[in-house]
């Protein structure tokens, strides 16, 4: 069985059933890999480097009318919305706990006062996503997040 | 030295007195002189003191035959005790019953010539050797042996230098090869059949050995004998090493000692992959993997060169966590495709968020 250690640079990218963009990263040349394709559906050889290397809204990834990679901003956004709850969840954990519980000791009220700034920063966030002109935007505002 | 015409003639008491004694001088000097005798008679002898040579008369009386050389031992004659002759000894051509020269008491055995300018050898009165007159030595109904390991050398063009072959310098018992009695074809090669009869075979085509054992394989190495190949049995092809079976091939399977004392099968890895999930996602290595499919965050397609015999392989897939994070992530295949032949969806989940992750490591082996 053969092994193999290098690989073409090359890529064939095609549209998924679900809108998305499949990407074929072949092992040896790209000719072999065609076979990998799904029958009958249309693909384009790019070049590895036209590629994105930022995976962030990977999700989001689809193919333009140039036949190359291209954001869907709209799903962009999803995903940084999705990716913003997130924080926002993780942020909010230590303060829940504190409430839900009732910790002896641990004052409540703080705790919501804190839960409220979490609120307010989040709510800028998502103000900044629902405005950003495209996904490098809305990766600073996530970044933004302490 | 003296010679008479051996007439008395008549006359006085000393005339005839003196006749006889000129007869007898004569007589007892072999009638010697330097010209030959006045009268001369068959077989009369002459010693030629002009030339030096005895000789006698022949029977018609016309002319003198040498015998030898009077200043000579024996005349100049060889003697039958044996000499050196100065000139050739001619003898009769003979037949290989009766050769020309012949052994003293044994007179089938000697040199004879079976023809013009031939010579031939010949024991109890069959030729055994001989030489034609286009030069050509052939042994007739024996063996040629060339003691002491002599060569039987093939000289060049020129005879400057030869090609030879030679027996071993030991040879435990006698061995004849028998050689082909066609040609081969171009390339191939002689063999024999173990018994000295030489054929011409295909270089590389099939050889017949015995199954041998463990302990003796067929194929073996002179430093190692119990080491090589043999046949277990039918359609089982093994190899051993210090004479103990350590691996085979039979109809289906691959078996192997793996060091648990005994040969069992060995289920190959069908294929595998190393590849990075991050950034430009890259396949370090792989093998029987034409490529991967990057289908989006934590979502890939492993597809086979080689396409399984079945869909109902196992897998196994490792991955690199990230560092000073104790996310857990659990790779698996993709709930919504079912492996087949020719490919397997694999997706690597983030415990902690619930949802799919890019890894950088990420490895895959396929087995069946």
């Amino acid at each position: 069985m053969a092994t193999t250690t290098t690989m073409t640079n090359q890529r064939i990218i095609y549209q998924t059933e679900s809108g998305g963009v499949a990407v074929i990263v072949p092992t040896g040349s790209v000719e072999l890999a065609l076979k990998d394709v799904p029958v009958g559906v249309p693909y384009e050889i790019v070049s590895a480097a036209d590629i994105p290397s930022d995976r962030t809204f990977r999700n989001a990834w689809v193919i333009g009318m140039d036949g190359c990679v291209e954001h869907d901003l709209d799903q962009c956004r999803a995903i940084g919305h999705d990716k913003r709850r997130a924080a926002r969840t993780e942020a909010f954990a230590p303060f829940d706990e504190i409430i839900a519980k009732q910790i002896p000791g641990a004052d409540a009220a703080e705790a919501e006062a804190a839960r409220q700034q979490i609120r307010n920063k989040y709510a800028e966030v998502q103000v900044a996503i629902d405005a950003a002109a495209d996904p490098d935007e809305i990766k600073a505002a996530l970044e933004a997040t302490p | 030295m003296a010679q008479h015409d051996y007439v008395i003639a008549n006359g006085t008491g000393a005339a005839v007195r003196s006749d006889l004694n000129g007869s007898l001088a004569a007589i007892v000097s072999n009638n010697s002189g330097a010209t030959e005798p006045g009268t001369m008679y068959a077989y009369q002898w002459w010693p030629d003191t002009t030339t030096g040579l005895l000789k006698i008369r022949n029977a018609a009386n016309n002319a003198w035959v040498s015998v030898g050389t009077l200043a000579s031992a024996n005349l100049g004659l060889l003697p039958l005790a044996g000499g050196t002759m100065t000139g050739a000894l001619v003898v009769t051509a003979g037949t290989a019953a009766l050769p020309g020269i012949a052994v003293s008491g044994d007179l089938n055995t000697g040199l004879f010539s079976s023809g013009a300018d031939a010579i031939d050898i010949a024991t109890a009165g069959t030729r055994r050797f001989g030489v034609s007159s286009a030069g050509e030595l052939t042994v007739y109904g024996g063996n040629l042996t060339l003691n002491g390991q002599g060569d039987l050398r093939f000289a060049d063009s020129d005879s400057s230098n030869y090609v030879a072959i030679q027996s071993p310098a030991t040879v435990a018992s006698n061995l004849t090869f028998t050689l082909p009695s066609v040609d081969g074809t171009n390339g191939q090669v002689l063999s024999t059949n173990g018994t000295g009869t030489l054929s011409f075979i295909s270089n590389g085509g099939a050889s017949n050995l015995a199954d041998g054992t463990a302990a003796t394989p067929s194929v073996n190495f002179s430093s190692d004998t119990d080491t090589g190949v043999f046949r277990a049995g039918a359609n089982r092809l093994a190899f051993a090493t210090n004479g103990a079976s350590v691996g085979e091939f039979d109809g289906s399977d691959l078996k192997f000692n793996s060091g648990y004392g005994s040969v069992a099968t060995a289920y190959g890895c069908r294929a595998w992959v190393n590849f990075n999930g991050t950034g430009t996602v890259a396949i370090r290595a792989s093998g029987n993997v034409s490529s991967i499919t990057d289908n989006g965050v934590g979502d890939y397609t492993v597809n086979f060169t080689t396409a399984l015999v079945d869909a109902n392989f196992a897998f196994t897939v490792g991955y690199r966590g990230v560092a000073n994070n104790d996310t857990d992530y659990v790779p698996a295949l993709h709930t919504g495709s079912s492996p087949s032949t020719t490919a397997a969806r694999f997706v690597v989940n983030n415990m902690s968020t619930g949802s799919l992750a890019d890894i950088d490591y990420v490895c895959i082996s396929i087995f069946r």
